[in-house]
């Protein structure tokens, strides 16, 4: 048997096993939309802290996270210090989401946000905001599944048909369960993600340096930029301090408030569960090492290797290792791309159909019908984003670095909504509309960057003193109704 | 002595943050020493982020009296 069939029935097998373990959970949830979109409130620390995890991890982790240290070095440390904090607020603001999601039955982001300054317009601008940032993502996880695919094959899969098999995966489970299909198989690909990580990372310095220490030695010596921050830039060139710092900061304020993280905040069983989940949550992250490790180990022993992505996977399949472990690996990449596929498209379909179909056409529906709805989005969206995955003429790295700085742009949204009571629905809105509008200015006119700092920044500064200015200028908002977010503990007292 | 609540605990970790970015990385951004075979500037990173994880845990586990933060 050749082995790129031992490799492909790995992958098979393991995608089999990703079915069986989505359609197996979850029969028990409820079948409205709590049940669907935010399981009943019942998931415990283990599925809340892999869910998170993987669901953070996508291909762009496994693939692009190897790249980055391979083609520009040290830059790549942004990453993990970006993703291993990026949860911390949440520690801050997440108990008291719960507890306002459990009293009030919110399973989105915006529902928040809109009950809070009772404004629809708030929920639409949010729901537009995150499909923006989700079509891409998803197109993105698509690619890279497919890509896998047809590497391992030699070709025989196309991209369009690893992709396609892929997906189809995903879209039955999470139509099927929900996010209870999402966390369960998050559970599992979330394991195999860690373990292979783990394991390629150790083993790859070793077989091509004898060790990471060595590794680190010889890059020193030749390229000394290479292993001191801020690292390269995209040309090769030194990157500026603007750049990695700017970088940094924009996903470090944008990382908690992903509309598909934040609303797992809304699935936890109790409050102490989402704490000790967050407190966790870095173990995970810290799998980011060795991946930056496998990146770097390429620099000498595979140089211009073209493009910088697919470093990882040429380095697995030119070792001449058992088609066994090759077949492991991808199979981890494609844990890594599904599991946050999943999420991903999950959310989307919550969001389209609860902050922008229910709030702008107000149907009479009732909750089966909406999950209903749903699942049809779930499909819907899925086929968009396989439409864009396959005719690839537009740039989405591009697009993906432009949604960064959108997401961001929720940050202050949502300071001012928990604790800010001077906040004013005019204020929050034109502070999202205005700071997007500047970050997408800011993508579109290079000319107007300024020491590399990230579009999304500028988008934040304005933002934030929109939000500032036309509060003050701007009725407030009665008190016992702000009262319920700002200090809920006292509003339930009275 | 100030008691050890959610404000200090927000303190310690914007102090964390600033020491990922400029102007405070630039200063730890070397290559030597190396520690546990890794560049300085990678160890510093991994060493903040430790830190924090150790922080965060130190907290929830010992002080936090789940009050809201």
């Amino acid at each position: 048997m050749p082995s790129w069939m031992t490799v492909f029935i790995i992958i098979l097998l393991y995608l089999g096993l990703s079915l069986t373990v989505g359609l197996c959970s979850g029969r028990t949830t409820s079948r409205g939309t709590e049940g669907y979109v935010a399981g009943d409130r019942q998931l415990g620390f283990l599925s809340l802290y892999f869910i998170m995890g993987a669901s953070i991890f996508s291909a762009f982790a496994f693939l692009g996270g190897p790249g980055w240290a391979y083609s520009r070095g040290a830059a790549s440390f942004y990453i993990i210090g970006y993703t291993s904090l990026g949860l911390v607020p949440l520690y801050f603001f997440g108990p008291k989401v719960a507890r306002l999601g459990r009293r009030f039955k919110y399973v989105t982001q915006a529902q928040l946000f809109a009950h809070r300054y009772k404004n629809p317009y708030i929920s639409v601008t949010l729901a537009i905001i995150s499909l923006i940032a989700f079509v891409p993502y998803l197109t993105l996880q698509m690619q890279g599944a497919g890509y896998v695919f047809s590497v391992v094959t030699e070709g025989r899969l196309p991209q369009w048909a690893g992709a396609a098999i892929t997906y189809g995966v995903v879209l039955f489970y999470v139509c099927r369960r929900g996010v209870m299909g999402i966390a369960w198989t998050n559970m599992f690909q979330g394991l195999l993600m860690m373990v292979l990580a783990w394991g390629l990372g150790l083993y790859l310095p070793y077989v091509l340096h004898g060790g990471i220490g060595a590794m680190f030695k010889e890059l020193a010596a030749i390229s000394p930029n290479m292993v001191q921050a801020p690292g390269l830039d995209a040309t090769g060139a030194k990157w500026s301090w603007g750049g990695y710092s700017s970088a940094l900061a924009i996903s470090m304020f944008g990382f908690s408030v992903w509309p598909h993280y934040f609303m797992k905040i809304y699935t936890a069983k109790n409050i102490s569960t989402l704490r000790k989940t967050v407190v966790f949550y870095p173990t995970f992250a810290f799998f980011l090492l060795p991946i930056l490790i496998i990146g770097f180990s390429g620099v000498l022993a595979f140089p211009n290797i073209e493009p910088a992505d697919t470093i990882l996977p040429t380095i697995v399949t030119s070792l001449g290792l058992p088609a066994v472990f090759v077949g492991l690996f991808c199979a981890g990449a494609l844990a890594a791309s599904m599991s946050s596929g999943d999420a991903i498209v999950h959310a989307a379909a919550s969001i389209l159909v609860k902050d922008f179909y229910r709030v702008l056409f107000r149907p009479v529906i009732n909750d089966q019908q909406e999950t209903t709805l749903i699942k049809y989005l779930v499909v819907a969206i899925g086929a968009v984003a396989y439409y864009f995955a396959i005719n690839s003429e537009i740039s989405l790295v591009y697009l993906l670095l432009l949604s960064y700085g959108m997401i961001a742009q929720i940050a202050p949204a949502l300071l001012a909504t928990l604790y800010w009571r001077r906040s004013t629905p005019t204020a929050v809105l034109s502070g999202l509309i205005v700071g997007s509008c500047v970050t997408l200015l800011w993508n579109l006119v290079p000319s107007l960057q300024w020491q590399d700092i990230h579009p999304g920044i500028w988008g934040l500064v304005a933002n934030g003193l929109v939000l500032l200015v036309v509060s003050l200028n701007t009725t407030p908002m009665e008190k016992s109704h702000v009262d319920i977010f700002i200090s809920p503990n006292k509003a339930a007292a009275l | 002595m100030p008691t050890f609540g959610p404000k200090l605990l927000a303190v310690l970790f914007i102090a964390i943050f600033a020491g990922l970015i400029w102007p405070v990385y630039p200063l730890a951004s070397r290559i030597q020493p190396f520690v546990f075979g890794l560049p300085f500037s990678l160890f510093y990173v991994l060493g903040l982020v430790f830190l924090s994880f150790v922080l965060l845990w130190f907290y929830d586990h010992f002080l936090n009296r789940g009050e809201d933060l």
